[in-house]
């Protein structure tokens, strides 16, 4: 990941300022990422978007406290984290979204093309078991499993990003990995 | 290179991360090794196949969903440029949180239901005080609060915008010339007359805290959530009109405790605020470790009473007076001696037996592991010096968990309350002295965590901390994380100030004949 670009600095001053505009220039740009990102936290793509919508208010809110010491994203994506995570919280009772052939899954695949449908159903049992395991983790595993894997970002920006430390980066992403291999065994392709 | 070495290496090598020495012995020891060769193939499978999930769509809207909620935001809100948005200095912040925090739970028991965190100007009664505030604002503010009033012309024009939060549909509700549902019990909304009321241009001494409250939706910090916690506690009809306690599931120890003396008749236990709504500490109104921590300066908005005003004003004038006091505040029903109380019930260091037992660096600012003993069914809490005699002896003699087993004895409270910052915490788990204490305290009652992170460490995941810590102390961490958590546990890679972590701890009562134990998690 880059540092905030220089356009993204100018759309940053200009939200300061008040300009709406410019602001929702900014979601724009980050919306398909912080999104994403939600949608793995929380597993399910309603909550998602509530999340996502949240977490730019609270970021504009916040504008007058982004410094530009950190990039933009590290600190956007801290308060995503956050948010999802006292959502998830509070919603605790409730049950998990989980994929069922009987219940169409709002994670099915936006842009499943294939032609085979045996391969678009094994491709689509494939992620829904992914996703589930995914949010069977751990809240701590999982945002860390999720920063990395999912969406790339490096041990330090994580570290960052979740305000802990980098040996905990690194235990968490591995004690995760290693749960969601128990839970993925069946799709891993890794012959005894 | 043994199995389980290369076994908790295998993360770090897959992404390239380990350094080229240890990545050879790494490379062989697969070579000799096919066990931890199939470990390896099955993590990289695991990561390509978690890295293959379809990024989903965004919803089309969502930039001008948030624009939408952005613009009526700014016209519901008081007009807050970012550089007025903080009256009070940073560092008054820390403690002002908490008086404010205290001033709401005023405000929250007294008026309960009634208070919403929508800033109320649409929708305050116009009684004298309220119009002078008004008028006060409006005189320093003149064209804002023209342009304010215009704002409530003009907002009605826009009815396909969905009303996103209850309280938005309270103002939206105002704003179409009706009762906001918050307020039922309210005189109908009355938008603030501009230029009514002469006043005085100064308010009462609440102004201040009033005016730095500004609306922000959902909790992000534990101060958010305590917040959220208090509102929710004060909705809870007092003693007498209550049938049930409140159904209490999870980690709400402390809920649990108030509605069961609820049920209880026990009066005083209505004025006894729970433990996790006051706890918190002032200095959730600082910056994190990582930076800017978006709770720092949250603030939240209530429809402050007068006399509640002019109380905080006490309180943040006894604040001012005793930087020290770490804000535990009792509230007993009176409010004029509410502020009194203030000074003389402050929380005690617990930190004095709990990080020196844990071996932490004793030059750590005293407030690192502040904590304070209360009693959540009875009025009143237990005074400073007392709980310091009853608490470090035993502290002293026995550990922490002595400690507080005793001085909860000693002062018959039914609720203890921790708080170590999280280097003191993780520094702890490391040795595995947390995990026990937490383990011992839980046969005895429950225990609640509150991380003013909001996100750390999870209550439900300190069981997978602790096996994590078994995991650890078997596998042994790599050199290098060692060195790094023992950096932090010293403080010296934080050098901002701590994430504070918090315990309440709800000592069960002794089951009675012929019921069932209380549930513990």
């Amino acid at each position: 990941m880059p540092g905030t670009p220089l356009e993204d600095m100018e759309l940053l001053a200009r939200s300061k300022s008040g300009d709406v505009a410019a602001f929702a220039a900014l979601v724009r740009h980050y919306e398909e990422r912080v999104y994403n990102l939600a949608c793995r936290l929380v597993g399910n793509s309603s909550d998602a978007a509530d999340i996502a919508q949240d977490a730019f208010l609270a970021a504009y809110e916040g504008l007058g406290r982004f410094r530009g010491d950190a990039a933009f994203y590290t600190w956007l994506y801290r308060i995503v984290v956050n948010k999802a995570l006292t959502y998830r919280k509070a919603r605790a009772a409730r049950p998990e979204f989980a994929a069922s052939a009987g219940n169409p899954s709002p994670f099915d695949s936006v842009g499943d093309e294939t032609d085979d449908p045996l391969a678009a159903a094994e491709r689509k049992e494939e992620q829904a078991a992914v996703q589930a395991a995914i949010a069977a983790l751990p809240q701590d595993f999982r945002a860390v499993v999720v920063l990395k894997d999912i969406e790339g970002f490096e041990y330090e920006e994580i570290a960052d990003i979740l305000s802990i430390a980098l040996g905990t980066v690194k235990s968490r992403l591995h004690r995760g990995r290693l749960l969601l291999r128990e839970a993925l065994k069946p799709y891993l392709g890794v012959t005894p | 290179m043994k199995c389980q070495q290369c076994a908790d290496l295998l993360s770090e090598y897959i992404d390239g991360r380990l350094a080229d020495a240890e990545s050879l012995q790494v490379t062989e020891h697969l070579r000799s090794c096919s066990a931890c060769r199939r470990l390896e193939k099955e993590l990289r499978a695991t990561v390509a196949l978690v890295g293959s999930l379809d990024r989903q769509a965004v919803p089309v809207d969502m930039a001008e969903t948030v624009a939408a909620r952005l613009e009526r935001r700014m016209l519901l809100a008081e007009p807050q440029p970012p550089k007025r948005r903080l009256i009070m200095a940073p560092w008054r912040l820390a403690g002002v949180g908490a008086a404010v925090a205290a001033v709401l739970l005023v405000a929250l028991y007294v008026w309960g239901p009634r208070v919403s965190t929508v800033p109320r100007t649409a929708a305050r009664p116009t009684t004298g005080d309220e119009g002078a505030l008004g008028a006060a604002q409006i005189q320093k503010n003149g064209e804002a609060a023209v342009d304010r009033n215009g704002a409530w012309q003009a907002a009605p024009a826009q009815p396909s915008m969905k009303p996103e939060t209850r309280e938005e549909q309270a103002v939206a509700k105002a704003l179409d010339g009706q009762p906001p549902q918050a307020s039922v019990s309210k005189p109908a909304a009355a938008p603030i007359p501009v230029g009514t009321a002469g006043g005085d241009g100064k308010g009462t001494g609440g102004e201040d805290v009033e005016r730095k409250e500004t609306a922000q939706e959902g909790p992000t910090s534990a101060y958010g959530m305590a917040l959220n916690r208090a509102r929710e506690i004060a909705s809870t009809p007092p003693a007498g009109t209550v049938e049930e306690p409140r159904s209490s599931t999870g980690e709400e120890g402390v809920g649990r405790t108030s509605a069961r003396a609820f049920k209880d008749g026990d009066v005083n236990a209505q004025a006894t605020v729970p433990a996790e709504t006051l706890a918190v500490p002032g200095r959730i109104g600082k910056r994190t470790a990582g930076g800017k921590l978006e709770a720092a300066e949250e603030t939240v908005t209530a429809e402050v009473p007068a006399d509640a005003r002019a109380f905080a004003h006490k309180v943040t004038e006894a604040e001012k007076a005793a930087p020290a006091a770490e804000a535990a505040f009792n509230f007993d029903g009176k409010i004029a001696d509410a502020a009194d109380e203030f000074l003389k019930l402050v929380p005690v260091a617990v930190q004095g037996g709990l990080s020196r037992d844990l071996g932490v660096d004793a030059s750590k600012p005293a407030s690192s592991g502040a904590g304070l003993l209360m009693d959540t069914a009875k009025p009143g809490r237990v005074p400073l010096e007392a709980v310091k005699s009853g608490a470090s002896e035993a502290a002293a003699a026995a550990g922490p968990l002595e400690a507080i087993k005793s001085a909860a004895d000693a002062h018959k409270v039914s609720v203890v309350e921790l708080g170590a910052d999280k280097a003191v915490f993780e520094y702890a788990a490391e040795r595995a002295e947390i995990v026990r204490i937490v383990a011992q305290l839980r046969k005895v009652g429950s225990l609640t965590f509150i991380s003013d992170a909001g996100k750390w460490p999870m209550a439900e995941d300190l069981g997978e901390k602790q096996h994590m810590l078994a995991y650890q102390q078997q596998d042994k961490l790599s050199a290098e994380s060692a060195r790094s958590e023992t950096r932090i546990a010293r403080g010296v890679d934080r050098s901002p100030a701590p994430v504070t972590v918090r315990f309440v701890f709800t000592r069960r009562p002794a089951p009675a004949e012929g019921q069932p134990p209380a549930q513990t998690r």
